[in-house]
């Protein structure tokens, strides 16, 4: 049996509380990390600005601006020009845009206090649970020694709450106990910016493989591209919204868009672009465009919530689909509450817009690497 | 700055007397938390806290649910600042009980959410207190009952798997959360200006909860359904089912 450990973290005004509860432990522990709640905001705020560039809009609003400035401060302090421009694969190649995470690496001492390490050492996997701004940072990447990330020493599971944990160990345990995935569908669009199509709509060979190699008689539906060609359907919402209910894996390879645009975003607006059957979805547009007008085109948050999944795993390569608006009562607005809503118990996400290519490699290295033991059925992981 | 609260206290204080023989409940009791709050911020917590306890007796009578709350929260957090954990504590858990008593009445996720907010720092105060007096299982407990409460409220309603029951009691919960259910997708589809649709679904609503709850009863008596019956419910785990839901 694996050695479990949940990791609850609480953000007061003050200062950031852990408690550690390890079933095989009588009692469990309190540990204050000393770290303050701005720090952390002032993390979140840099980790945005390093992935998705300063949008324009930002520096006009004052307190904007101020916050700004202090989340550039941190170590590594850059230039604000520097990250005007999203990050991308070209300009990784040239030393200004030097990308280092060391402002979020070096609360890993206090996040993980030596007591805590101590206590935990032995485990395999630990089970997360953030509060209020540390959902929105990778705890994985905390470095657990100068060699190791947390991730690369414990199973880890992130979950929304231990309450909600609960909810997906249910229905997990609804399922038959000798359930295997058996089918998954795999839906995979570009966009008409990407010059290399591919990248996306290739998508789901590996997955496919794994499947047909460990079943011949399992099931593998692909919808891809815009448009039906031979006899394939599309990656078009009417197509994923009848397919999606009947898999155990359903996997998403195209663009994803956050809702919350400015402080009158609705981050229930944050979708998946997908083909409307004839075309592909255009991310220019659904950076202007409103919702009603991406409507064809956009697979939002809002309608997976009226859908039914009865899918072990949903992976969504795509920008932004873990990014949710934490509300003060600690509950998390975007696509992750509308999945889990919908059935699905262990979700693979990402919490910023990603390079298409090192997300296609993490997620096949992922495949071949985990399948089939896990997803770990303890609840939803969010990576 | 002390002046001006001291002038302030003194003023509140002849209106109260006014109020007192009136008979005015209503302004006696926003007088009193407006004595309290002059005396808290010339650092005098000794008397803010008898002003509080004057103004909860007031709430009291007023049957006011929200007055009550804010003068046991308000009370929960002067007794912290002096050092007296076990009263700070008594106030704030009857703060959060009564906080939940006007949670459950909420049928919008989003009045749920909001409604929420007002919930944060009484959990922080009460995770505070409870690692004073080295109580870490139930600061453990408020920690993980501080979080997405809204989301647990509507996984609730969601599918999810029902263990053996009478056929007439699946059927009959099943039926009536499929009306929720419908309910809560009518909900999302109008606006706050819909007030008279909105009041039409809240009513409905209610009254399924109601029956609901009866149901949900009913299936807690069978064995092996208490479980069920908490997630149906959205009841936040104890230390218990914390460490169950780890093996």
């Amino acid at each position: 049996m694996p050695k479990l450990g949940l990791l609850s973290y609480f953000v007061s005004n003050k200062t950031t509380r852990v408690f550690l509860l390890r079933p095989d432990q009588p009692k469990p522990l309190a540990f204050d990390t000393h770290v303050a709640p701005q720090e952390l905001q002032a993390c979140v705020r840099r980790m945005l600005i390093d992935f998705h560039g300063i949008e324009d809009s930002n520096w006009t609003e004052h307190d904007e601006a101020d916050l700004i400035t202090e989340a550039l401060a941190l170590d590594p302090r850059v230039n604000g020009f520097k990250r005007t421009q999203r990050i991308s694969r070209e300009r990784l190649k040239r030393p200004e845009f030097f990308y280092q995470f060391s402002y979020w690496e070096s609360l890993s001492e206090r996040l993980l206090p030596a007591d805590l390490r101590a206590e935990v050492a032995d485990c395999d996997l630990l089970c997360i649970s953030p509060h209020g701004p540390l959902h929105s940072l990778p705890l994985s990447s905390l470095r657990w020694s100068k060699q190791e990330y947390l991730i690369q020493r414990f199973g880890i599971c992130d979950i929304n709450s231990a309450g909600v944990l609960r909810y997906c160990q249910a229905k997990n345990r609804a399922r038959p106990s000798r359930h295997r995935p058996a089918s998954c569908m795999i839906a995979a669009v570009a966009a008409t910016e990407d010059p290399d199509p591919e990248s996306f709509e290739e998508d789901g060979d590996t997955l496919a493989m794994v499947f047909r190699e460990r079943d011949p008689r399992s099931k593998v539906t692909r919808l891809v591209g815009a448009r039906p060609v031979d006899g394939h359907q599309p990656a078009s919402k009417d197509e994923i919204r009848k397919a999606m209910g009947e898999h155990d894996v359903v996997h998403f390879a195209c663009h994803g868009v956050f809702g919350m645009r400015g402080k009158r975003g609705d981050p229930l607006n944050s979708g998946l672009l997908v083909s409307d059957g004839t075309s592909k979805p255009s991310v220019d547009d659904a950076r202007h465009l409103s919702p009603e007008e991406m409507a064809p085109h956009c697979l939002t948050a809002r309608e997976v919530f009226n859908l039914r999944l009865t899918a072990d795993l949903v992976t969504l390569r795509a920008c932004s689909s873990g990014r949710a608006q934490v509300r003060l009562g600690d509950e998390l607005m975007g696509l992750v509450r509308s999945f889990l809503y919908a059935g699905a118990p262990s979700l693979l996400l990402s919490l910023w817009d990603v390079d298409k290519v090192s997300s296609q490699r993490l997620l096949n290295e992922w495949l071949i690497l985990a399948w089939p033991s896990p997803p770990a059925r303890l609840g939803n992981c969010c990576c | 700055m002390k002046r001006l609260l001291a002038e302030c206290e003194a003023k509140a204080r002849a209106g109260l007397e006014l109020c007192r023989r009136a008979g005015f409940t209503a302004p006696e009791y926003d007088l009193l938390s407006g004595v309290g709050a002059s005396l808290l911020l010339r650092k005098r917590p000794q008397q803010a806290r008898a002003a509080y306890e004057e103004a909860l007796v007031l709430a009291e009578r007023l049957g006011s649910v929200s007055k009550q709350q804010i003068s046991f929260e308000l009370l929960g957090l002067i007794c912290l600042d002096m050092g007296a954990l076990a009263p700070a504590r008594d106030y704030c858990k009857r703060a959060l009980e009564l906080f939940e008593r006007c949670r459950d009445g909420l049928t919008a996720e989003e009045h749920q959410i909001a409604f929420a907010q007002q919930a944060a720092s009484l959990y922080g105060n009460l995770i505070a207190i409870c690692i004073e007096q080295q109580e870490i299982a139930a600061g453990l407990e408020f920690a993980e009952e501080a979080k997405s409460r809204a989301l647990s409220g509507l996984l609730g309603t969601s599918h999810l798997g029902r263990p053996p029951l009478p056929d007439a009691l699946a059927r009959r919960e099943a039926e009536l959360l499929e009306r929720v259910g419908d309910i809560v997708i009518e909900w999302r589809q109008t606006t706050e200006k819909q007030a008279a649709a909105r009041d039409s679904l809240w009513n409905q609503w209610i009254k399924l909860r109601q029956e609901l709850e009866k149901v949900w009863d009913q299936i807690g008596r069978i064995p092996g359904c208490a479980e069920y019956v908490e997630l149906r419910r959205g009841t936040p785990p104890d230390l218990d089912a914390l460490r169950a839901s780890l093996v």
